[in-house]
């Protein structure tokens, strides 16, 4: 077991382990580095094509958060690269690349008996050009381009909800006037279309977000400014402590 | 699966004394006779201002001007760098430290810096503020510290050229051979022998990077030297602002605070100067100027067999694997000659550029001593003897003042 390999299933490259839900996504160890170069690889089509692009981003996200290594025995495993390098070397071929996608791909068929019958997964990666899935126990593969996007998209999705949340329990002085001149309209359809019109005002400054994203491949970057905004953060935090305690220690 | 990892060929034990870098007699002392001439010009000014001196300062002076000589043969002589450098600069940070404060006793009666004494320009100017004054002279052409631009005890001019000249020369050499802050926190790192902190996470090292970025833009904003005001751990050593209200308080306990955590406890527990390679936005300021000077330090990927003892031994965090495979160092190498002494089979070295590479080692490391030196002499030799003799005066009188 190479250095930083949790248990399972070694596949050739360092720090894989098969997925032990059998969808056939080779996945990373901690210890490994994360398969970012695949999000990287969707950020044009994110740009073009939306919301669409980003079903097959949330797999390797959610592989890289939630790594989950199996115990298959050494023969299995063994088997199992086989099997793959078989498969890869046949859809590398024109004909294969033909098939893809299809269900007569002329390994597909071919799976592990016994105990680890289950650790073969005979669509091989097909789910995640959003082919259904038919085996049992896919429910619980969080590899399933829907699933995930419901488990990435769920909770996060609050987040900048709560951020809206919080600006609006500060003294934002854009947010007061707006707060003010929305309260005049006296009806609630027109405070609502005056926000709206305000936040599509506010979204003006999110626009150069995605290409400031293109930074992002560039780690030192993500980590300058992690630590810029922390720091800043900590200042305001600082300041406005200061400005609350202050008078009344005073 | 079970990788199968090469086997490599023995590492033949580490040299003691002597390295293959080390110089024969007459050519170490034949290299140490201009170096005695030159720190003789810097320290003493020549034989009539030593006759018109003190006794105990022309003893001190002609001390601290032969043991300096002595390093630098001693250098030359085994062909390690970073042992009797290490030595001298922790010398040089505590006698900056033995000085700067009874002066400032005598001269201002306090550490602690008044509003009237930063209106008046009493306020020693030092290189950490550079990166922040440089944005607003360029843009409103203020210097925005409140020291003397050209006249008194370390002024604005005499530190902005002697910044520059060092930083042509050395590049990010300066935290390592010039900085009399660096020191105290190679001293701390040298007190025990083993880490007790092994690893650190290499993200922390883009933080000085960050804290760069925030000073610079704070300071450009708000006219201030942000850094200095709020962030430096060598102002508990040095000099602060007079607790007058809570603001003050808190700008105390964070140097207080940082000074503990990041020049004592944790280069004990790392062996690591996380001061100058976790914190210090002068040194990620100077990590650009490496790429302009002509010293670097390089690995021969031919003679390397990968043990990773430099990247283990570097104090700043300035070698890593990738780095390694490159067959270079990151650009906060601080050329301290840690790498070069540790390595068994001599595979790093210093190097000129636009010179072949690993073609001439003693040469290009010679090459790199002699400004390195000078510059250590020429800052921290007034120290040293300011600082023998406070020790004098402490010993004959029992006070420093």
């Amino acid at each position: 077991m190479t250095p930083g390999m949790t248990s399972g299933t070694s596949l050739p490259g360092r720090n894989l382990v098969a997925c032990r839900h059998a969808c056939g996504w080779p996945q990373r160890t901690r210890a490994g580095s994360a398969p970012r170069t695949r999000e990287w690889r969707h950020l044009p089509g994110d740009l073009r094509a939306g919301a669409r692009a980003a079903v097959p981003v949330g797999s390797p996200l959610h592989a890289w958060k939630h790594p989950h290594p199996a115990r298959v025995s050494r023969r299995s495993a063994r088997r199992l690269r086989e099997l793959r390098a078989r498969r890869l070397a046949d859809r590398s071929s024109p004909r294969g690349r033909r098939c893809a996608g299809r269900r007569n791909n002329r390994l597909d068929h071919v799976r592990p008996r016994g105990a680890h019958a289950d650790a073969w997964n005979p669509e091989g990666g097909r789910e995640n050009r959003g082919l259904r899935p038919w085996w049992p126990g896919h429910a619980a593969c969080t590899i399933s381009p829907w699933r995930t996007r419901s488990w990435l998209r769920g909770s996060p999705r609050l987040i900048p909800a709560g951020l809206g949340l919080f600006s609006g329990l500060s003294f934002c002085p854009p947010l007061l006037v707006a707060l003010t001149q929305g309260a005049l309209h006296r009806t609630f359809t027109g405070s609502v279309f005056f926000f709206a019109c305000f936040f599509v005002g506010t979204s003006a400054f999110f626009l150069p977000t995605p290409f400031l994203g293109a930074l992002r491949r560039q780690q030192a970057h993500v980590h300058v400014g992690s630590f810029s905004a922390v720091l800043v953060g900590l200042y305001y935090l600082y300041s406005g402590s200061m400005r609350l305690l202050l008078p009344a220690i005073a | 699966m079970s990788t199968s990892v090469p086997s490599l060929p023995a590492l033949p034990a580490p040299p003691r004394n002597k390295t293959p870098l080390a110089l024969g007699w007459a050519a170490s002392i034949g290299l140490t006779l201009p170096m005695m001439l030159f720190t003789g010009l810097l320290l003493i000014g020549g034989p009539e201002a030593l006759a018109n001196s003190s006794p105990l300062r022309a003893g001190a002076t002609l001390t601290v001007w032969l043991a300096l000589n002595a390093v630098f043969f001693a250098m030359l002589r085994t062909g390690r760098t970073n042992r009797y450098r290490t030595a001298l600069f922790v010398t040089v940070a505590v006698s900056f430290v033995l000085t700067f404060i009874p002066n400032l006793l005598e001269t201002r009666g306090s550490i602690a810096l008044t509003t009237a004494d930063m209106i008046e320009g009493k306020t020693p100017f030092c290189h950490m503020v550079i990166p922040m004054v440089l944005v607003p002279a360029a843009l409103t052409k203020t210097i925005i510290f409140p020291g003397s631009l050209l006249t008194g005890y370390a002024s604005i001019g005499s530190m902005l050229v002697l910044w520059l000249a060092a930083s042509l020369t050395l590049g990010r050499g300066w935290c390592s051979w010039v900085c009399f802050f660096g020191g105290l926190d190679e001293g701390c790192s040298h007190l025990k022998k083993k880490p007790v902190i092994k690893s650190v996470d290499r993200r922390w090292t883009y933080l000085p990077l960050a804290i760069l970025l925030v000073i610079v833009l704070a300071s450009a904003a708000t006219l201030s030297p942000t850094y200095c005001e709020w962030l430096c751990p060598f102002k508990a050593v040095t000099e602060f602002e007079a607790v007058t209200d809570a603001r003050t308080l808190v700008q105390t306990f964070v140097f207080v605070t940082l000074f503990v955590a990041l020049v004592i406890v944790l280069p004990i527990l790392t062996r690591k100067r996380t001061q100058c390679a976790l914190f210090c936005p002068m040194g990620a300021f100077q990590g650009w100027t490496n790429k302009l000077n002509l010293h670097q330090i390089r690995i021969n990927r031919d003679l390397c067999a990968d043990c990773g003892r430099c990247v283990r031994e570097c104090p700043t965090y300035s070698i890593t694997e990738a780095s390694v495979a490159q067959g270079g160092t990151l650009t906060s190498c601080t050329k301290c000659g840690q790498c070069v002494d540790v390595c068994a089979r001599q595979a790093v070295s210093f190097h000129i550029k636009g010179t072949k590479p690993f073609a001439s080692p003693r040469l290009a490391r010679t090459l790199f001593l002699y400004p390195a030196f000078l510059f250590m002499a020429a800052i921290g030799g007034g120290m040293m003897i300011g600082a023998l003799l406070r020790i004098m005066k402490l010993v004959t009188t029992g006070s420093l003042l």
